[in-house]
């Protein structure tokens, strides 16, 4: 037997995710994913008022709200029968596709950057030398020598402060760093530059949304905010999606291109086979025939045959979860039922996860920006296919590239630039049809005695679905099986690996005690599991305490 | 005048943890404060809270905090002692918080930070209500908080 490394926990800010992995040669030979805390939430709606659920959702995550409330509201509006005005599904892809900008932007820089950018090399950088590199690569409006040297300075400031923070966890001068001290100074500016920038993203939900966080003018039949549908609110989120957009364009885009161009062996690294996208952005009533971002799903790597997706398909597996036993069940027909015992960690035989095992037809499924921008490309999307085209070239990598950690990180960049061109179209789009006088935002309906509806998404992390059962106008039961639990899940009755223990094998490991390797891959699945699970253990006084057995 | 950002913390499925909450609901009940304090339920959000927090010169949070004392036991923490939270944070959503004030001082002019926090009774299990002896705690809580608005000069009214 190899040598085993355990990281945990893994997340860089949100959820308690540990990964286990066996190492032999310098490889990684075989990987274990699970979630160490168990979510409750679908126990705490069982009785509630249908209306009400998506104000509790969407506090079961700590980073995307609002997805969880559309995905709740769409769900009973699909139980319910009720088909939302035009205005509402604008405000609804709007608010939607604020929240990509936002949560890639900060993703990329806040979240996963540093797994390629070393902090501590930057303070080696010539300035007047890094200022001649951003010129060359980065449309940036801010830049040159002195500015990189105030930069620097702030940087070497924080640092021997010694309250690192978010910085404190990586692995600095670790042999995987690869960009050269100029580039790694380049990266941490936008790093600033982008938490500038976001902050003012941020306000895009308060808009429409009522208030950031947790946005309130999403309802059942429609959206609340029809005061605020005013030439002033709209101009202001035009003008804030513009610039956030120019950042994602001269600054996001280039930078993403010119570290990857230093990684390109993670071209062949972190890959999986299967991909399932539900799509989303409808841009008529018909859905999933009108949706932006297509549904589809891609078998073995084949980008020829791209199949729609048959939600009847989907089943969540417990074999090695620790949940009491049952046959793999359709989310409405899913169960929440904990191990009444304190649950044991057997990764090597028995059950070691909270997380269930979502499977498609069976097979374990990759979801996220790389499943989305995969399908369209195979689907020769108008918008997606000539941006993977040209970075393809860009970077001399073949398309077989992008199913790797390096593909599913220029996709997260790629759906950026289209939904952030997109989501000015759709601003346009209200406009003209409120012109026209309809400025319905709300479709009154009947509450059922009874009745089953699916909200089907494609958020940030993937595709996320609720599945609410209505019975005497009450809920009776409810799932959701998220992005996280896709790819994060553990294996399952066929002992199939999750897409992430896929993912990680063959991973080279410079250094066992410091293995920067796995949180590439697994960081590149911008995993968020406070939403897949939930607190058992508030308690956690180390991050990244990485156990070699 | 200044911009002051009063936040509550941590999630209001879990019973205490949602006190920092709770607290900002009450406050927005009771008072009527200028344009330039923002209420704000942080909520489960994490380190999006820059964008929150980035802009404010103070920032005025509410939160559990164990610290041994009694449930309902009260208390302040400065900006040292709050970044220290970070090497044992009470939830993960504080964890969040202090990482996105750590992620505030990268720009330019980061905002003063003070915590207000009370010792939970019962934070694990399901709810929406506190328990209560953190019930009880609340006006002592506003009380405070008002105490840290005098202190920078705001004025602020009850309502009708």
């Amino acid at each position: 037997m190899g040598k085993r490394i355990i990281v945990d926990p893994i997340t860089r800010i949100e959820g308690h995710l540990r990964i286990e992995v066996e190492i032999e040669g310098g490889h990684v030979v075989d990987a274990w994913s699970s979630g160490q805390m168990f979510r409750g939430i679908e126990m705490i709606l069982k009785g509630r008022d249908p209306r009400d659920a998506h104000h509790f959702v969407q506090r079961s995550c700590g980073v995307c709200t609002y997805v969880h409330a559309i995905a709740s509201v769409r769900a009973v509006d699909d139980a319910f029968n009720v088909k939302i005005p035009k205005n509402a599904r604008l405000i609804r892809n709007m608010l939607h596709g604020a929240q990509y900008l936002h949560d890639h932007l900060v993703h990329f820089y806040h979240l996963h950057a540093l797994d390629w950018v070393d902090v501590v090399s930057a303070l080696q950088a010539d300035p007047q030398k890094t200022a001649a590199l951003a010129d060359s690569v980065s449309g940036a409006d801010v830049g040159g020598a002195v500015y990189f040297k105030s930069v620097q300075q702030r940087l070497k400031t924080f640092v021997e402060s010694g309250q690192l923070g978010p910085f404190a966890n990586a692995y600095w001068g670790h042999s995987a760093y690869k960009l050269p001290p100029e580039a790694n100074l380049m990266a941490c500016a936008h790093y600033i530059e982008a938490l500038r920038l976001q902050a003012r993203t941020a306000r895009l939900h308060a808009i429409f949304g009522g208030k950031n966080p947790h946005p309130q003018s999403l309802v059942v039949g429609g959206v609340t905010c029809q005061a605020s549908l005013t030439a002033d609110h709209i101009a202001e989120f035009l003008y804030v999606t513009k610039e956030t957009q120019a950042f994602v364009k001269n600054v996001y885009l280039p930078d993403l291109l010119a570290v990857a161009s230093f990684y390109k062996d993670w071209g062949g690294i972190g890959g999986t086979r299967n991909f399932l996208a539900y799509g989303d952005f409808p841009l008529t009533e018909k859905e999933p025939e009108s949706l932006y971002l297509p549904r589809g799903v891609i078998m073995k790597r084949d980008l020829g045959k791209v199949d729609m997706v048959d939600q009847a398909k989907i089943t969540e597996d417990v074999t090695r979860s620790w949940y009491e036993p049952g046959s793999p069940k359709h989310p409405y027909e899913g169960e929440t039922k904990p191990l009444a015992e304190d649950p044991k960690y057997e990764p090597s035989k028995g059950k070691y996860s909270w997380l269930k095992a979502p499977r498609y037809d069976g097979a374990s499924c990759e979801v996220g920006p790389l499943a989305r921008v995969l399908v369209a490309y195979g689907k020769g999307h108008k918008d997606i296919k000539p941006l993977v085209d040209k970075a393809l070239t860009q970077l001399s990598i073949p398309a077989t590239a992008l199913f790797s950690t390096l593909g599913r990180t220029a996709a997260r960049c790629i759906e950026t630039v289209a939904i952030g061109d997109a989501l000015q179209e759709w601003t346009m789009e209200l406009v003209e049809n409120i012109k026209s006088g309809d400025t319905k935002t709300y479709e009154p309906y009947e509450i059922p005695e009874s009745g089953r509806g699916v909200g089907l998404n494609d958020v940030p992390r993937g595709a996320l679905g609720h599945w609410v059962d209505v019975k005497d106008k009450k809920i009776h039961n409810y799932q959701y099986v998220v992005p996280s639990t896709w790819n994060l899940s553990p294996r399952d009755g066929k002992n199939q690996r999750s897409p992430v223990e896929e993912a990680l094998i063959g991973t080279p490991i410079a250094d066992p005690k410091k293995p920067l390797e796995i949180l590439r891959t697994v960081h590149s699945f911008d995993p968020c599991i406070a939403c897949a699970v939930h607190v058992i253990d508030p308690h956690s006084n180390e991050v990244y305490k990485v156990n070699v057995i | 005048m200044a911009h002051i950002v009063i936040i509550g913390l941590g999630c209001t499925l879990f019973g205490d943890q949602g006190f920092g909450v709770h607290l900002v609901n009450e406050l927005d009940h009771r008072f009527v404060f200028p344009d330039g304090v923002r209420l704000i339920d942080g909520g489960t959000i994490g380190v999006h809270l820059v964008g929150t927090l980035a802009g404010a010169d103070h920032v005025i949070a509410v939160d559990i905090l164990r610290r041994g004392g009694a449930p309902g036991a009260v208390y302040r923490l400065d900006e040292p002692q709050i970044i220290d939270r970070l090497k044992s944070p009470d939830h993960i959503l504080q964890e969040a918080f202090i990482e996105a004030l750590i992620h505030c001082r990268l720009l330019d002019r980061p905002p003063h930070v003070v915590l207000l926090g009370v010792e939970p009774d019962d934070d694990r299990t399901f709810g929406s209500h506190l328990t209560p002896s953190l019930a009880d705690k609340l006006d002592k809580m506003i009380a405070m908080v008002l105490n840290e608005l005098d202190g920078l000069g705001v004025e602020y009214e009850r309502r009708a």
